[in-house]
C-alpha cells in the first residue's frame, strides 16, 4: 500500500482518522500501532514480524540499559542491542551482498561459486533500524528516559507515514509528542495541503519523469546519443528529488493530521552551491542522524588518539575530518542499498567533501555563484547516474556516453521523441520548482493580497484560501486519474 | 483575519475528509453502482477475496485489486485519462504497453519492443538448443511419416519501421530472430517457411496489419497463408491453394484492437478492417475430439475444421493468436484441420499427433514467442 494508492487515500487514511478521532487520548496510539502494523504487513506478513521483532528487543534493552547498575553493565546491554539491530539489519539487507561478494571473489581463485538465499527485505527497515538506534543512543547518554509503555515505544519505530521511508525522526522529538499529541484544524488543513503537495511531486513531476528516465536508463547504452544519456540523466536527478521529497512532504502532511509534527527532510538541495551544504539540505534526517551518530563519535574517537598538531604536514583536524568522512559516506552509500554502485556512490561524495575541506571550498566561494551551482548540479548528476546504474561498468559507460566516449551520432528526430510537450513541461516545472521560484510566488501572492487581509471578509482574503482549496483538489483529482491509469510507480526510496 | 482563516481550515478540513470517505459514503448512498465488467478493458472486475487466516500472504494484493477494480467512477477517469493523454499531449496512456508510433499507428511495446530494439535476445548457445529442438522434432515426425513446416509471423515493426517512433530502433546487431533463421537456414533437415519476405513485398500494394492492434490483418494473413501453402504444395501437390479471386474482402471500420482496446479508446481511434468471403466455401467445424489439459480449460485448446475432401492431405497447427486470420484460408486447403492452442507453450502435442496421424504438422509462432520453444 503506497501513500498514493487508491486504497491508502480512499480507505486506509479515513479509516485510521475516524478510528483516531474517535478515541479517547489514551487510545489513539493503540489506534496509531495497529494502523502501522496492518501497513506495515500490507507489503510483506511474514515480513512484519520482523518489526515486531525489532520493536519488543529494542522495548526490553531500553529499559534494561537504563535500569542497569554501573556503568559496564549497561554499556554491555547497549553494545548487545546495537549488535542485534546492526545484525537485524545485515541481515536483511545485506546478506546477500556480502554473500555474493565472497562468492565472486572465491570464483576468482577456481573455487566453485555458491547461491546465497534472500529472505526479502521488511519494509523500511533501514528507516526504523535507525530510529531505534537513536532511541538506544538516547537513553545511553541519558537524554531521555526509557520508554516504559511499549505501545508509545512501538508507535514510534512504526508509524505508518514514517515507516516505509522517513523521516529518521529522533526520539526526542517525536516521543513527547506521541504522549499529547496536538490537534487542530489549522494543524489538520495544513497537514492536508502538505499531503496533497507531496502527491503532485510525486504523481505530477516524478512519475512523467521516471518513465523517460527509465526509458532511457533501460536502453542498451551504445543505443544512446549524448543528448539522450543528458536527458536521462537530468531526468533522473530531478525525479529522485521529486519522489522523495514528495514522499517526505505526504509523511510530514499525514503527521500533521493526526497531530504530529515530524522534522523536515529538504530544503531545495538543487540549490546549494556545493556538496557540504547539499548535504545540509538533502534527506537532513538521515545526515544529521549520520552526523550525531556515527561522524562526530568517530572524529571524537580518533582526535583522542592522535596527539600530535601534524602528521605527514597535513593538520591533525584535516586527518580526522578525512577519517570520519569517507567511514561515514562509505556507510551511507551502503545504507542506501546493497550493491558495490552505492558504496562508490557514498565515496565519491565523501572524496568531493574532502576535497572541499581541504581548500577546494575557499575558492569555489571566491568563484562566481552560478559557477558554484554549476559546479553542484554537474557533481550531483554524475552522481546520480552511479546511483541509478545496475553496476558499476554500466554507469561507467553511461557517464561516458553523456561526454561523448561511445555515443552514438546524435540525432535529434529521437531526443525529440522523449520530449514530448508533457516531458517539457515537467521538466520545466521540476526545475523551477528545485529553485525556490514557486515559494516566492507563493510570498508574492500573498503579498498581493495583504492589504485586505487585514480586512475581514476582504475578496484577496478568500482568493487566498480558496485557491489552497482548489489546489487541494486538483492534486487529488489528478493524483486518482493517475492512479486509476496505472502510470504511478513506486517510491525509489522504498527499497532501502 | 484569525476567524477567516479559521473558517478556510475548518472548510478544507471537511472538503478533505468527505473526498477521502467517498467510496465509504458510495457504500452507504450508492451514488454510483459498480459494474460487474469493464467495458473498455474487456474483463470482468475481480471480485472480494475470501478473508482466510491459514492463508494471509495473498490477501492484500488481491483485495487491492479488488479495491481499484471497485473503485467509483473507474472507468470514466481513466477514459478521461486516455483521452488526455492521447489527444492533448500525443503520449501513450499506457506507457511501456501501448507505443503511439506516426499516422496512427500503435506499436505494442511490450516483448516485441524488446525483441526488436535487441534488448531480449538469444547467446548462441540458446539459439543452438533452440535449433536442436527444432531438428529433433523434424525427425521424430518424420518417422511417424509427418512432415513438419515451421513459420514464424513477422512482427509490426519488422514490416511497417517506417511507422514506429523514432526511438523506436532496430538492434544494429540482429534480433534473436535473425540468429535463429540464419541457424535453421544452415540445418537441411528443418522445413522453415519465410514470411517475412512475402510480406515486405505484399506491404507495397495492400495494408497488411491493422493500425491499432499487433496482428496482421486478413489480408496480410491471407500473403502469410499463400506462402505457407506454395511451400507445403511442394511437398504435397494436390493442395489447390486459394487465389485473390476465390476471395473477396469487405472493408468495414475496425474497433476492437487490442492496441487501442487496451488504452481504452477503441472507440475513438479508426481503423479498417477486411472481412474476407470465400465465394466457395467447403470446411465445416467439428467438435473437437481430444481431453483438453487442464491449463486450458478455458479457452479453445482444439479446433477441429473439415472440409471432407479426402484426396487433401490433414494438418495439425500449433498455433497462437496469429493463426485466427490464417483459418479462413488454411480450412480450405486440406481434408481435416486441427488447430492445437497450448497458451504459448508451443509444445510437441504428441498424443494429438499419434492419434490423428496427420500427414502435415505446422507449428506457427508469431516472433517474439520463439524463445518459448526453450522456456524462455
Amino acid at each position: 500500500m503506497l501513500f498514493h494508492s487508491l486504497l491508502f487515500i480512499y480507505y486506509f487514511l479515513p479509516l485510521t482518522l475516524f478510528f483516531f478521532y474517535i478515541s479517547r487520548k489514551r487510545l489513539r496510539n493503540i489506534i496509531l500501532l495497529i494502523a502501522s502494523l496492518v501497513f506495515s504487513s500490507w507489503f510483506d506478513i511474514s515480513l512484519s514480524l520482523v518489526l515486531i521483532g525489532s520493536i519488543s528487543l529494542n522495548y526490553i534493552a531500553g529499559i534494561s540499559i537504563e535500569r542497569a547498575s554501573g556503568e559496564k553493565k549497561k554499556k554491555l546491554f547497549f553494545t548487545l542491542a546495537i549488535i542485534f539491530n546492526l545484525l537485524l539489519l545485515g541481515l536483511f539487507k545485506y546478506l546477500s551482498f556480502l554473500g555474493t561478494t565472497i562468492s565472486d571473489l572465491i570464483s576468482l581463485v577456481g573455487l566453485d561459486p555458491f547461491i546465497v538465499k534472500e529472505f526479502g527485505m521488511p519494509l523500511g527497515i533501514s528507516f526504523y533500524t535507525f530510529k531505534a538506534l537513536s532511541y538506544l543512543i538516547s537513553v545511553k547518554r541519558k537524554e531521555v528516559p526509557a520508554q516504559k509503555s511499549y505501545i508509545d515505544l512501538a508507535v514510534y519505530i512504526a508509524i505508518f507515514p514514517q515507516l516505509a521511508a522517513g523521516p529518521i525522526d529522533r526520539y526526542r522529538n517525536l516521543a513527547p509528542q506521541l504522549v499529547n499529541p496536538s490537534v487542530s484544524f489549522e494543524r489538520f488543513s495544513s497537514g492536508i495541503k502538505r499531503f496533497a503537495l507531496g502527491l503532485a511531486k510525486k504523481v505530477i513531476i516524478a512519475t512523467p519523469l521516471a518513465l523517460v528516465a527509465d526509458k532511457i536508463f533501460n536502453s542498451p547504452v551504445d543505443q544512446l546519443t549524448a543528448s539522450i544519456a543528458w536527458l536521462g540523466a537530468i531526468c533522473y536527478m530531478l525525479q529522485i528529488y521529486y519522489d522523495f521529497a514528495g514522499y517526505s512532504d505526504m509523511a510530514i502532511g499525514i503527521g500533521k493530521m493526526f497531530g504530529l509534527e515530524f522534522m523536515e527532510n529538504f530544503n531545495f538541495p538543487y540549490n546549494a552551491r556545493s556538496v557540504k551544504d547539499f548535504w545540509k539540505r538533502w534527506h537532513i534526517s538521515l545526515s544529521t542522524w549520520l552526523r550525531d551518530y556515527l561522524f562526530l563519535p568517530l572524529a571524537y574517537a580518533r582526535s583522542k588518539k592522535m596527539v600530535k598538531d601534524k602528521y605527514l604536514h597535513l593538520k591533525t583536524d584535516n586527518w580526522i575530518y578525512l577519517y570520519a568522512t569517507i567511514i561515514t559516506f562509505l556507510l551511507c552509500g551502503l545504507w542506501h542499498g546493497a550493491a558495490w554502485t552505492f558504496v562508490i556512490w557514498g565515496l565519491f561524495h565523501g572524496i568531493m567533501l574532502v576535497i572541499e575541506q581541504f581548500g577546494f571550498s575557499k575558492i569555489l566561494k571566491r568563484s562566481f555563484r552560478p559557477l558554484q551551482h554549476m559546479y553542484l548540479l554537474l557533481f550531483l548528476v554524475i552522481s546520480w547516474v552511479l546511483f541509478r546504474s545496475p553496476s558499476i561498468q554500466d554507469a561507467i559507460h553511461y557517464i561516458g556516453t553523456m561526454f561523448g566516449a561511445g555515443a552514438r551520432m546524435e540525432d535529434f528526430s529521437v531526443t525529440t521523441t522523449y520530449l514530448n510537450i508533457q516531458t517539457i513541461f515537467v521538466l520545466l516545472v521540476g526545475i523551477l520548482g528545485a529553485t525556490r521560484f514557486f515559494d516566492y510566488l507563493l510570498i508574492y501572492f500573498r503579498s498581493l493580497t495583504v492589504s485586505s487581509i487585514s480586512v475581514i471578509h476582504a475578496p484577496g482574503t478568500h482568493l487566498y484560501y480558496i485557491s489552497g482549496i482548489i489546489f487541494v483538489l486538483l492534486t487529488l483529482a489528478m493524483a486518482t486519474v493517475f492512479i486509476i491509469a496505472g502510470t504511478a510507480t513506486s517510491f525509489i526510496y522504498f527499497k532501502f | 483575519m484569525r476567524r477567516t482563516a479559521k473558517t478556510y481550515q475548518v472548510i478544507t478540513t471537511i472538503i478533505f475528509l468527505c473526498l477521502i470517505s467517498f467510496c465509504f459514503l458510495n457504500a452507504v448512498f450508492l451514488f454510483y453502482k459498480v459494474p460487474e465488467a469493464s467495458q473498455t478493458e474487456n474483463r470482468k472486475l475481480s471480485s472480494k477475496p475470501v478473508f482466510d487466516i491459514s492463508y494471509l500472504d495473498p490477501f492484500p494484493e488481491l483485495y487491492e485489486t479488488y479495491f481499484n477494480d471497485q473503485f467509483p467512477f473507474r472507468e470514466d477517469l481513466k477514459l478521461f485519462n486516455s483521452l488526455f493523454c492521447f489527444f492533448v499531449f500525443q503520449q501513450s496512456p499506457l506507457p511501456g504497453q501501448v507505443e503511439i508510433g506516426k499516422n496512427g499507428w500503435l506499436f505494442y511495446d511490450q516483448k516485441e519492443s524488446i525483441v526488436y530494439q535487441g534488448k531480449f535476445n538469444l547467446t548462441d548457445r540458446q539459439v543452438r538448443s533452440l535449433v536442436n529442438e527444432l531438428h529433433l522434432r523434424t525427425l521424430e515426425y518424420r518417422k511417424k511419416g509427418t512432415r513438419f513446416y515451421i513459420a514464424f509471423p513477422p512482427m509490426k515493426p519488422e514490416i511497417y519501421p517506417e511507422f514506429l517512433p523514432n526511438d523506436f530502433k532496430r538492434t544494429p546487431n540482429g534480433t534473436l530472430t535473425d540468429k535463429i533463421v540464419q541457424a535453421i537456414k544452415q540445418d537441411t533437415v528443418i522445413q522453415y517457411i519465410d514470411l517475412k519476405k512475402a510480406l515486405l513485398k505484399a506491404k507495397t500494394h495492400d495494408l497488411l496489419y491493422y493500425l491499432t492492434d499487433n496482428h496482421w490483418n486478413e489480408i496480410g494473413a491471407f500473403y502469410g497463408y499463400a506462402e505457407i501453402v506454395n511451400r507445403i504444395r511442394v511437398d504435397f501437390p494436390e493442395i489447390r491453394p486459394l487465389t485473390r479471386e476465390d476471395v473477396h474482402f469487405n472493408v468495414e471500420k475496425y474497433s476492437f484492437g487490442n492496441l487501442s482496446n487496451m488504452i481504452g479508446l477503441s472507440k475513438y481511434l479508426n481503423d479498417i478492417g477486411y472481412y474476407p468471403v470465400l465465394k466457395n466455401p467447403k470446411s465445416k467445424r467439428l467438435d473437437p475430439v481430444h481431453k483438453k489439459p487442464d491449463y486450458a480449460a478455458q479457452i479453445d485448446y482444439e479446433v477441429v475444421k473439415s472440409t471432407g475432401d479426402t484426396t487433401l492431405p490433414s494438418i495439425v497447427i500449433i498455433r497462437d493468436s496469429y493463426t485466427d486470420a490464417l483459418m479462413p484460408f488454411l480450412d480450405e486447403s486440406f481434408n481435416t484441420s486441427t488447430y492445437i492452442f497450448d497458451l504459448w507453450k508451443y509444445g510437441r502435442t504428441e498424443a494429438i499427433i499419434d492419434d490423428l496421424k496427420p500427414e502435415i504438422v505446422l507449428l506457427i509462432i508469431f516472433e517474439p514467442h520463439i524463445s518459448h520453444l526453450i522456456g524462455l
